[in-house]
């Protein structure tokens, strides 16, 4: 089909479109009238259109989509479109930034993440155990950075030296041991994701509940 | 200028008669905001566009200037944004895809993995495609045409999707043929006054939902699907649906013909199927 013919049937059919979800209803043999050399691609739109894009899916029917399919087919068909692209990895040094250098503030991160601003700055800080934080979470983060999922996990258990107490070296054959940041050895004991979502005084019932549910689902007890 | 209110000013400065009878904004509208915009890569530009309140059709406009510019980055943001924006519409469509389909324990993922993957593809080939104007004018309808042309070619790869022909040389009952000449009424929820022996054909569109009914319609070869349609949704006499299409009443008898005996074979194809397991 050419262009000039797909431009034509997109227009008739937009316009049957509109109709039809201004609550008018069109009659499709009034089309055909005025637009008979276009009957065949109207009708098979017009029937495809009730089919699948005018049904409504009964509630909950969009449970148990897995919400990774979504980022991994837009991998796919970036790495197919565009395959010669570097792969550009940046080490993430903190959640206020973005990918491309834009700055986000806290309230920003908490909305993103569904969190309240007092855990986003535990968060920020890596106050949090990396093993208790949940994978959802890790997504959101990733979403919201642009950064690789990888590359979250990795800043999160960044201060994770042999186990969940901050400050205790793990040294590998020859290597001298490692100078630490000041901040780190006055790091307060850290506490898990569970906990501080408990804790927190910001966040409503609501969220609390939806967090126990999430962590509940990934085993995060 | 403030970004948030971009979008605002430039519904408001539009008189209501530059709203086309659809109430549809026209694409002067789309080309304006895109222009109101802050300049390209600054970061009140990407607030704008992160917003959530910009035109899917204003974003294209922006995704193929960074395209023609040699902007990845800023052209695989973009992407991003649009594609987030309609995942959720997205989702439910391949939902609805599949709901249709008998599906083995453990493929549904790999089928909805493909589905979508095919999809997005099929999209970001399209938003690429500057020769494509309508998605700067109207968005929402590419993508339904979009998820058409994917769902018709994702059936056929997977098998799914046999063309309903007429075999040759299969006898079809006289009392079908002769019942078809009785007049006819459908289309709007009532019971269809069919007179056939064959009760089966009779049944056929009480037993299946319409959706799906509507998904075997769309299978039929094109001459058919027009008249089955015009009859059984809009409730059109054979003499009307004649006069729409140009053609005999004849004609409209015979087509009909054809297309109930290939839709009473597929779903007794269908129900064979199940019974075997």
């Amino acid at each position: 089909m050419d262009r000039e013919h797909d431009e034509a049937v997109l227009r008739i059919t937009a316009s049957y479109v509109a109709e039809v979800q201004a609550g008018r209803q069109p009659r499709v043999s009034d089309y055909l009238l005025r637009y008979p050399q276009y009957a065949n691609a109207i009708v098979d739109f017009v029937i495809y259109f009730h089919a699948l894009e005018g049904y409504e899916l009964e509630e909950g029917a969009l449970e148990g989509f897995p919400p990774e399919i979504a980022d991994m087919a837009l991998a796919r068909v970036k790495l197919r479109l565009f395959p010669l692209e570097p792969v550009r990895l940046k080490p993430l040094t903190t959640l206020l930034v973005e990918s491309d250098g834009l700055p986000l503030t806290l309230s920003q991160l908490a909305a993103a993440l569904e969190v309240s601003e007092d855990i986003s700055l535990l968060l920020e800080r890596r106050s949090i155990r990396s093993a208790t934080l949940p994978e959802e979470l890790l997504r959101r983060v990733s979403r919201r950075l642009r950064q690789p999922l990888n590359a979250v996990s990795t800043y999160f258990a960044a201060l994770e030296y042999g186990g969940d107490e901050p400050g205790k070296p793990v040294s590998r054959i020859a290597e001298n041991r490692a100078r630490y940041p000041s901040e780190v050895e006055r790091q307060p004991q850290r506490c898990s994701f569970r906990e501080a979502v408990e804790a927190s005084p910001q966040l409503s019932h609501e969220q609390k509940a939806r967090w126990d549910a999430i962590l509940k689902r990934e085993g995060l007890e | 200028m403030e970004v948030a209110g971009v979008v605002e000013m430039v519904y408001a400065s539009k008189e209501s008669d530059e709203w086309d009878r659809e109430g549809i904004l026209p694409c002067v509208a789309f080309d304006e905001l895109a222009s109101h915009l802050p300049s390209y890569a600054s970061s009140a530009f990407w607030q704008a566009i992160c917003a959530g309140d910009i035109p899917l059709e204003v974003l294209v406009h922006w995704l193929r200037k960074a395209h023609r510019a040699g902007d990845a980055q800023g052209r695989n943001r973009i992407v991003e944004i649009i594609f987030r924006r309609t995942q959720a519409s997205n989702e439910r469509w391949a939902m609805s895809v599949l709901r249709a389909l008998t599906l083995p324990g453990g493929e549904r993922h790999a089928f909805l993995y493909d589905l979508c993957a095919d999809l997005y593809e099929s999209v970001l080939r399209a938003l690429l495609d500057e020769k494509r104007l309508f998605w700067e004018e109207n968005f929402l309808h590419c993508l339904y045409f979009e998820r058409k042309h994917v769902y018709r070619a994702f059936m056929r790869r997977e098998g799914r999707w046999r063309e309903l022909d007429v075999q040759k040389g299969k006898r079809i009952p006289r009392a079908l043929v002769a019942s078809l000449d009785q007049p006819t009424r459908l289309a709007d929820g009532e019971v269809l006054a069919v007179d056939v022996e064959d009760e089966r054909a009779a049944n056929m569109f009480h037993s299946v939902e319409e959706s799906d009914l509507l998904l075997l319609v769309l299978r039929l070869p094109d001459r058919l699907k027009a008249v089955v349609f015009l009859i059984f949704w809009e409730g059109r006499s054979e003499k009307e649906v004649a006069h729409v299409l140009a053609i005999t009443d004849r004609t409209v008898r015979n087509r009909l013909r054809r297309a109930f005996q290939l839709l009473h074979d597929e779903l007794e194809r269908g129900r064979e199927g199940m019974s075997d397991g």
